[in-house]
């Protein structure tokens, strides 16, 4: 499990981390979400050992990762800007990283190798940006991680990659029971792959919960209001309203029957709960964090 | 074994054999070109020196100092670069401090697969030489050995140095900026301070002290193993070692965030900004006077000027380093100001003190009891006043106190817009102060004619009998040779003779010269009369000796000296008339 207590870590003047607690689980995948400058990348870079935290602590199963070799050896991770020497080859690059984890599978970079159809002997950067994301895939999932930290990790993979992508990562946490933190906007296709969701605002994780929770907890309404009812009645707990016709929608913190509950008063003539997509609950969440979808006048 | 049965295995966190691999084999162009050059290097030379057997001999084995060292500071720059090259990016400096290796780890590798890329030419050398030597019967075990010796420890020196002020910094440029800072800044501000004391210190004429030399590297090196052996070497290699274990401390305690910073650690930067616009301020204020008066004869100093240059390049160091510092140009800002005014109070300050003289050094001379011994040199020549010769001493002291009271008239001496036709004939004189506590202190003057008060009393001293018989004192001086000229008539119809002597009893002469003082002119230059120049020599410490020149005119009535001259062959005394002749002793021409 990786524990995050209250860590902080400041860049001169600026506050990037202000006490952030996190908790992952083993053998699971968690999402972590955020506006942009929330502290994503400073949090993965101390997840990583490699920033070393003003105070607070970050620990693998109850051992500190900062210089903890042993423990490094089970993380591995793809930043959005994956690094490899400018003259190496793909094989320059697996055999380097098989010098560093004593893990590493020569089976299972073979084996991989039918997937990332990426002959072996061609330099890295006379790839494109996908391929060179495939070829980091390759070799560090062939590290045997037991911990993957990945910073938007599918981003300029196409399509069809995008699932080989997550579908291997998927084997990897319910065969191996790899644990998985991914950071990442593309909150689409975290919804399908999360199991628990941490959303980050102003360096410090604001919810952390799982997705299902996460979805119980806030709801669409759309609603129909009686004939006499010309406005929204004032008082109903409505973190977004919108109107087409007779048909108001309402994102309401709380779950369907509590929403319910709250609406019956008003005897409406329709009533329909719907799910939020973790899209919308970001953009709800956050936009009661002083992130408002502000209207731009163009 | 399947791979998911797989179990971890461990590596050791504080070696790790493929960066150890990586480094040396990818970087083999540094080491294969620099191999490849010092091995034709060195075959050229020992090809050049084959057919004499001890110039071979010294070609294979004597270091240059220079050469050597230089090369071993600029190529410790290079090796330290491509090994620590990763900490100067965000990216690699993530992807190397997330792999499963700790800091000392990486440390450890790096810096032994730097010092041994930075070896690796020198074997290719060394065994070129070694296999060249044993086929010419040259070999020699000791020298090898003494050879292996400094190289090992020269290259220790430099490559911990190089490596420490890695870990001080966080990009590629600061680097190579503060590594060269670190190996001649010292020696360069040192110049800086002297010529701010030879430009507004009339009578100090010190180059260079090297009073800091010690804090350039590079420079002490050389100068050491010139002067003073090999032993500095040794002393190197231990600060080396200190270096590196200084600089792996660095790389504990360094954060990752400061890849790309020009000062790494936090606590530097005030000081790196505040040091730089010094430095800057002062080395560059310099650098613009000399370009602006550059077809200015003097090279006295104008205050006002000069302190605006400093200002001026200061204040360019100043926002230059808040630049550097900050990452951006928007530097100008209030809360900058409070700094500026701090540096350019600094550099009034500094240049202020020289013009002010706060220390008082332009008007330092000595009291006559605090003096071992003061040495005057004029007219080419050196005489020399202890306790023994007060009244000597005395006038030699007071002569320099009618200088210092009138130091205004001389502080341009070189302006040439200045001087009267007669001012063309100038004098240096030359004070050597040696204190009885052991303190040496020297300055000196030029004047001129026009320069009327010093021109005086330097007529008025160089006249006096007892100053003159300062100038033919025999205690530690060796004559080395004395040549007579007779000039006769003007211009084109000018002819001269000349004799000289050789291991003559110079002592008989230099007594005579002694015993008649009072009757003796020392030759100006344009006198067409019998002219005896004096050349001599005094032994300032084992390897070097000063070299004195004395020119004086010799009259009929100097009877002591013309005996002397006489009884050497050197001169025939012709019906009251002094001639040369050319006997066994010397030759004559016309």
């Amino acid at each position: 499990m990786i524990e995050v207590r209250g860590l902080v870590k400041s860049f001169g003047e600026t506050k990037a981390l202000d006490g952030a607690d996190m908790n992952v689980r083993n053998s699971s995948v968690y999402g972590l979400v955020g506006p942009n400058g929330c502290g994503k990348t400073t949090m993965i870079k101390h997840l990583l050992g490699v920033l070393r935290q003003d105070a607070g602590t970050v620990s693998y199963d109850g051992s500190d990762i900062w210089e903890n070799a042993s423990i490094k050896q089970q993380i591995a991770s793809i930043p959005d800007n994956w690094f490899f020497f400018h003259s190496a080859t793909v094989s320059d690059m697996k055999k380097y990283y098989q010098g560093f984890y004593g893990n590493f599978s020569e089976e299972r970079f073979k084996k991989l190798s039918a997937l990332f159809d990426i002959n072996p002997s061609r330099r890295i950067s006379s790839l494109s940006k996908g391929m060179k994301k495939q070829v980091a895939f390759w070799i560090t999932l062939s590290t045997m991680p037991g911990y993957l930290i990945l910073d938007e990790p599918v981003d300029g993979l196409d399509p069809v990659m995008r699932r080989q992508i997550w579908r291997l990562l998927m084997d990897d946490v319910y065969q191996r029971g790899t644990t998985v933190l991914v950071s990442s906007h593309n909150l689409r296709e975290l919804e399908d792959v999360c199991d628990f969701v941490g959303i980050m605002n102003n360096g410090k994780i604001e919810i952390e919960r799982s997705l299902t929770k996460l979805q119980e907890n806030m709801v669409k309404i759309q609603i129909v209001f009686p004939e006499e009812v010309k406005e929204l009645p004032q008082g109903i707990p409505a973190l977004h309203s919108s109107r087409m016709g007779r048909v108001y929608t309402l994102i309401m913190k709380m779950n369907e029957q509590e929403a319910k509950d709250a609406l019956s008063q008003y005897e409406p003539l329709m009533f329909e709960a719907l799910p939020l997509t973790l899209e919308e609950i970001f953009i709800y969440e956050m936009g009661g964090k002083d992130h408002d979808i502000k209207d731009a006048v163009l | 074994m399947k791979w998911e049965e797989k179990t971890m295995t461990s590596r050791t966190p504080y070696f790790n054999k493929t960066l150890f691999k990586k480094n040396i084999l990818g970087f083999w162009p540094l080491w294969g070109v620099a191999g490849l050059l010092g091995v034709v290097v060195s075959l050229g030379i020992l090809n050049i020196n084959l057919y004499d057997e001890t110039r071979f001999f010294n070609s294979v084995f004597e270091l240059s100092p220079i050469i050597n060292v230089v090369l071993a500071m600029i190529y410790a720059m290079l090796c330290a670069l491509l090994v620590w090259k990763y900490l100067f990016s965000e990216k690699s400096d993530v992807f190397f401090h997330s792999l499963p290796v700790k800091r000392e780890g990486l440390f450890l590798t790096n810096y032994l697969s730097g010092f041994v890329i930075m070896l690796i030419p020198y074997v290719c050398v060394g065994a070129t030489v070694v296999i060249s030597s044993l086929v010419h019967h040259a070999f020699d075990a000791g020298v090898v050995l003494r050879t292996v010796l400094i190289v090992l420890g020269e290259n220790l020196f430099f490559f911990s140095l190089a490596s420490f002020v890695v870990f001080l910094v966080g990009h590629l440029a600061s680097f190579i900026a503060v590594y060269l800072a670190a190996n001649f800044l010292a020696v360069l501000f040192e110049l800086v301070i002297t010529g701010l004391a030879r430009g507004f210190w009339v009578g100090y004429d010190t180059v260079y002290n090297a009073y800091a030399r010690f804090l350039s590297p590079c420079v002490h090196m050389i100068a050491e193993l010139e002067e003073s052996g090999n032993w500095v070497v040794a002393a190197y290699a231990a600060v080396g070692v200190a270096l590196s274990v200084a600089a792996m401390l660095l790389y504990r305690g360094r954060n990752s965030e400061s890849a790309g910073e020009i000062v790494a650690i936090r606590v530097l930067r005030p000081i790196f900004k505040y040091a730089f616009a010094i430095v800057i301020g002062m080395l560059g204020g310099n650098i613009l006077y000399s370009l602006l008066y550059l077809f200015d004869s003097d090279s006295a100093y104008r205050f006002l000027p000069m302190l605006i240059c400093e200002l001026l390049m200061g204040a360019i160091g100043y926002f230059a380093a808040q630049m550097l510092l900050e990452k951006t140009v928007r530097v100008f800002k209030k809360k900058n100001m409070t700094g500026f005014i701090l540096v350019s109070a600094v550099l009034i300050l500094i240049c202020g003190s020289f013009k002010m003289d706060f220390f008082g050094v332009e008007n330092r001379t000595a009291k006559a009891e605090d003096i071992k011994c003061i040495e005057m040199m004029a007219v080419g020549a050196r005489c020399e006043a202890g306790q023994d010769d007060s009244d000597r001493l005395r006038k030699i002291l007071d002569f320099h106190e009618v200088i210092l009271e009138n130091k205004e008239d001389i502080r341009f001496a070189d302006d040439t817009s200045l001087w009267t036709l007669s001012d063309y004939r100038g004098n240096t004189v030359r004070f050597v102060y040696t204190l009885k506590n052991g303190e040496v202190f020297e300055r000196q003057y030029i004047f001129r004619p026009g320069n009327e008060a010093i021109y005086n009393a330097y007529e008025n001293i160089m006249k006096d009998t007892e100053v003159k018989r300062g100038f033919f004192s025999t205690e530690g001086v060796k004559i080395t040779n004395i040549e007579l000229f007779q000039m006769a008539g003007e211009g084109a119809e000018s002819t001269y003779e000349q004799t000289s002597v050789h291991h003559v009893d110079y002592n008989r002469i230099l007594n005579a010269l002694y015993k008649e003082a009072d009757k003796i002119e020392f030759f100006s230059g344009d006198d067409y009369a019998l002219i005896m120049n004096i050349s001599s020599e005094k032994a300032k410490n084992s390897d070097y000796y000063d070299y004195y020149y004395l020119s004086i005119v010799i009259t009929p009535d100097m009877k002591n000296v013309v005996e002397e001259l006489i009884r050497t062959g050197l001169l025939a005394n012709e019906n009251g008339t002094l001639k040369l002749i050319d006997e066994e002793y010397g030759h004559s021409q016309k």
